[in-house]
């Protein structure tokens, strides 16, 4: 049995470099025992944000032989680089599978959409892309000083690299920071600076404009349509507690049947003239 | 009459009265961000959910009216003439600091913003545009704007809001002609149609011209409510189809009919089943990436109305058992959107895998997410379901009761 450890457990590099030596010496997945090492992002790396978070100058490559490169189809790239963002332990084994199967004569391997492993590599890539996505959707910035803002977040999977890109376009002339438990991003208006996981008490506690947030987010609801159901749905409850908007729910769904039955009172409805 | 409220309460007010509205999407603006340093904002063609109500509706944008004053009196609207809401007006430059204030926390991807008439169509849309202008020009915002248009407003004054919005509507509202009439006496079908009209030939024209000016690159969208006049479902999808056609346009919304505060007496007291919103949303679907027509998804139906308890497509296919049923190892794209419980996505890969695989019901499990609805209606490697499509109780087998529950 091969023991192969990787040291940075969400980048795509070590990973490729230790199934490349894998491959040249045709080592079978059964032969293999994948297993992530303590993360160590952080040896004095700052990558490029517009890098999209595959940087090659982060992590300490494993050792091992200098193997040469595996042609793969040019779909494998950004699912493997997606998937090891997944906190699932068996993600290592599950993209050597799929590699060995390609290499092994399966070139067309990953457009069979409805093989049972490129199935379950395409649901973990959609958990991570959803979770990104979640990432930009739910984050809050709180202002920590003039053009300065903090934001405290966690996501189900490590995918501050990934949206990294996304919060440097869009928010270059401001100075911020994301904290979340696994690894920090700060961005000073021209250079991103990635750095190890905070605990929460190191974001502010409160921005006076939550209250106008909650304002807003009461007074766009309709309490004739409420629907807590659908609510969960979209938002699962372990987002609400970073959310400011959360903490008006119970209030906005308990009173909701008494204004509904308040409009459609009919000692409320004024005759109109034709 | 009470003091004059503070731009917090103007927050609440305003935003209370732009609720209605059932647009809340943020894409399909052109892709840009704030690299250079110059501005805020940025656009990623697709939009984004910052939060959802307790109805479950998108909360993407900061979807506001300038002001709720109003000189028509549409028996539907809140804030027509003749009803007591308490009345605000934002200035301009207010509704410009609260949306780069909710926008610097992520809150929202940009700015929706309608408008009570006040004084005149053109004095109303000047104040709107302008709004937009100071975003844009003042603070190089690339967000996302969506402006509501006056079809009664100039010209030249819609040229320059397609100029600086991504998206821009007009709410149709009524259905038909008479519920216009009926319901919104002031509002008139033709000029509404002639301003889509105008409006469609730009957003053409400037797609066409990627360096030329830019016109509302999200396209124009619409607003029609559903269960306020007695239109059925079929006029309502042919509307929609027209619509479509005709002016291109992006999106039609449904509203079901929502009891308001101060509603007038013209109106039906009962709001009908958000179900029935739902179900003309997913027709509205099958129209537009299913290659459904809009005289097709009711044929055969009784009332004209869309079956409640069961989704369009499925409902479709029941009526029609002898087009099922589909050997998917061989059937055409056309007909595979045609099985229920298969989606655009699902077909796609499903025609992607068959070309290296023969496909088995369990493949076909994998690639739809379940395979209990479509067994009926499929042929695989593996499975043939002779007798199912015969059975009069085919209906309870593929459609749950517990089917309705996020919508009851």
């Amino acid at each position: 049995m091969r023991r192969v450890v990787l040291a940075v457990p969400d980048e795509f590099a070590p990973f490729r470099q230790a199934a490349r030596g894998l491959l040249a010496e045709a080592v079978p997945p059964h032969a293999i025992a994948w297993s992530e090492g303590e993360p160590d992002l952080f040896a004095g790396a700052s990558a490029a944000p517009t890098s999209g978070g595959v940087g090659d100058r982060v992590g300490p490559a494993p050792d091992g032989p200098c193997a040469p490169p595996v042609a793969v189809p040019a779909r494998f790239l950004p699912l493997a680089e997606e998937v090891i963002r997944h906190r699932a332990p068996e993600r290592f084994a599950l993209l050597y599978e799929a590699l060995w199967r390609i290499t092994q004569g399966e070139r067309a391997l990953l457009q069979v959409a409805s093989d049972p492993l490129v199935h379950r590599l395409e649901r973990m890539r959609r958990a991570v892309s959803h979770d990104a996505h979640r990432m930009t959707a739910f984050l809050r910035f709180r202002e920590a000083g003039p053009n300065r803002f903090v934001a405290w977040y966690e996501p189900a999977h490590r995918v501050l690299r990934q949206v990294a890109p996304f919060f440097t376009g869009r928010f270059a002339a401001m100075h911020w920071a994301i904290l979340t438990p696994d690894a920090s991003l700060a961005w000073d208006g021209s250079a991103a600076c990635f750095g190890p996981g905070v605990s929460r008490d190191a974001a502010p506690c409160e921005d006076a404009l939550e209250t106008w947030w909650q304002d807003y987010y009461r007074a766009t609801f309709n309490p004739a349509r409420a629907n807590e159901t659908a609510l969960r749905r979209h938002i699962p409850r372990r987002f609400w507690r970073n959310l400011p908007e959360a903490e008006t729910v119970p209030e906005l769904l308990s009173q909701a049947g008494r204004r509904t039955a308040a409009m459609t009172s009919e000692k409320l409805r004024p005759v109109i003239k034709n | 009459m009470s003091k004059a409220p503070s731009l917090r309460e103007k927050l609440s007010i305003l935003a209370d009265a732009a609720k209605y509205d059932a647009s809340c999407a943020s894409s399909g603006g052109t892709r840009r961000d704030s690299r250079d340093g110059k501005g805020i904002g940025s656009s990623t063609g697709n939009g984004i959910c910052h939060s959802y109500t307790p109805d479950g509706r998108c909360v993407s944008l900061l979807k506001i009216l300038l002001t709720n004053f109003c000189v028509y009196d549409c028996a539907y609207c809140i804030n027509r003439k003749s009803s007591n809401v308490r009345r605000a007006r934002f200035t301009e430059q207010e509704v410009v600091d609260l949306t780069l204030a909710f926008y610097r926390r992520n809150y929202i991807e940009g700015l929706f913003l309608s408008s009570g008439i006040i004084q005149s169509a053109d004095y109303t849309m000047e104040r709107l545009v302008r709004v937009a202008r100071l975003l844009r020009e003042g603070h190089q915002f690339r967000g996302y704007i969506h402006l509501k248009t006056i079809p009664e407003a100039s010209p030249a004054l819609i040229e320059e809001a397609g100029r600086l919005a991504d998206r821009l509507s007009i709410n149709l509202e009524l259905p038909t002609e008479d519920g216009l009439r009926r319901f919104a006496p002031e509002k008139d079908g033709a000029t509404i149609e002639s301003a889509m009209g105008r409006m469609s030939g730009a957003i053409t024209a400037a797609a066409a011209e990627p360096r030329g000016p830019r016109f509302a690159p999200a396209g124009q969208s619409t607003q029609v409510i559903v269960g306020a006049d007695g239109s059925d479902d079929a006029t309502i999808l042919g509307r929609s189809a027209g619509l479509y056609g005709t002016h291109r346009l992006k999106r039609v919304y449904y509203s079901a009919f929502s009891p308001i505060p101060e509603s007038s007496q013209a109106l039906p007291s009962r709001a009908p089943p958000l179900a029935r919103e739902h179900r003309l949303y997913q027709a509205d679907w099958l129209m537009r990436y299913y290659g459904f027509g809009s005289g097709e998804i009711l044929a055969g139906a009784a009332d004209g109305m869309l079956d409640l308890a069961i989704d369009p497509k499925l409902a479709w296919a029941l009526r029609h058992r002898e087009r099922f049923p589909v050997d998917v190892n061989h059937a055409e794209r056309e007909m595979l959107l045609r099985i229920p419980g298969l989606g655009v996505r699902s077909v796609d890969r499903l025609i992607a895998a068959r070309r290296h695989r023969s496909l088995r019901l369990a493949d076909l499990a994998r690639l739809a997410g379940s395979e209990r609805r479509l067994r009926p209606f499929v042929v695989t490697a593996d499975h043939r379901p002779t007798a199912l499509l015969d059975r009069a109780d085919l209906r309870s087998i593929v459609a749950p009761p517990r089917q309705l529950a996020l919508f009851a």
